[in-house]
């Protein structure tokens, strides 16, 4: 189970560095929903890694960060993901408190896989504002990434 | 992990059928986009199962349109071919097979299905985009929202 998560951790690093890339590439037409939205996918991912270290995270859920800073980011976001899935058992339930004011529980597995999940989720909705702009959205689905492992 | 992935599968049951009922319910409003990407998700499915265990007739083709009547009893029927699949295939078996765009791919059976998971998961993003566009609510579709009602 903990190579499945740490397989599934570095596809959404790589596809995050594409879809970062090609933000910096044409940020002259990114539009700023695309901006919004891959700066949402980072900074829930730094909440979640934070509320299993039982940390406070440094980052609001739609904090904007200036574009230069996305890819340490996301590479930060990735180490700390990785260090969870290495040090922590999967099963252990995490208490938090969301930014309503509510506290919830899910267990650290369940955690790590949303944090996939949504990210996918959000990058599904930069490709349609990526086309809408006028740019060509990424090929991210996962059969085609492990594809492209393989033969590079 | 087969335990972990029949959890995935309830829950992308449970979604897309959600999200059929909101179509459904919102026929009139409901955009084509919206439709072609429910379809997708759905054909999509169907089209991954078929090639993990070939079924006895030709699946759809990924963009293929049905009737709005359709969509559930396939999503369900697509999910009892995928448990079917947990039951008895083993995660590291390697299937061939030749994508939409002529591409030669070999992928086990473990990574097949979660990329049906999350190509469902990216599409229903877009439909999400599409519904608040038509001024429709969208879905609260986060894993974790789930997992706390179970």
């Amino acid at each position: 189970m903990k190579s499945f998560f740490t397989q599934l951790f570095e596809y959404n690093h790589f596809m995050n560095n594409e879809l970062i890339k090609a933000i910096v590439e044409r940020h002259d037409l990114v539009s700023d929903k695309s901006l919004e939205w891959v700066n949402h996918i980072l900074n829930a991912q730094q909440i979640w890694n934070n509320r299993i270290a039982r940390e406070q995270p440094p980052y609001g859920v739609w904090e904007l960060h200036s574009v230069d800073e996305l890819s340490a980011i996301n590479e930060s976001n990735h180490q700390s993901s990785i260090a969870i899935i290495r040090n922590t058992e999967l099963t252990t339930i995490i208490g938090y408190t969301n930014s309503k004011g509510h506290t919830f529980q899910n267990s650290v597995r369940d955690i790590l896989f949303h944090i996939i999940n949504h990210s996918t989720y959000h990058r599904g909705q930069v490709a349609v504002d990526f086309r809408q702009t006028g740019l060509e959205p990424l090929e991210t689905d996962y059969d085609a990434y492990l594809d492209c492992m393989k033969s590079s | 992990m087969k335990a972990f992935f029949n959890e995935l599968f309830e829950y992308n049951r449970h979604m897309n059928n959600e999200l059929i009922r909101a179509i459904v319910q919102n026929r009139n409003t409901v955009s084509e986009k919206s439709l072609k990407w429910i379809n997708h998700i759905l054909n999509a499915h169907e089209l991954y199962n078929c090639r993990i265990e070939p079924a006895g007739y030709t699946p759809p083709a990924p963009w293929d349109m049905r009737a709005l009547e359709e969509l559930a009893p396939i999503n369900e029927n697509n999910f009892q071919v995928s448990l079917g699949i947990l039951r008895l295939y083993d995660f590291d078996t390697v299937i061939m097979y030749t994508t939409m765009k002529g591409t030669h791919m070999e992928n086990t059976v473990g990574d097949i299905l979660f990329h049906m998971i999350n190509h469902s998961t990216y599409h229903r993003g877009q439909i999400a985009v599409e519904f608040r566009n038509g001024g429709l609510e969208p879905l609260v579709g986060d894993w974790v929202v789930y997992k706390r009602g179970k």
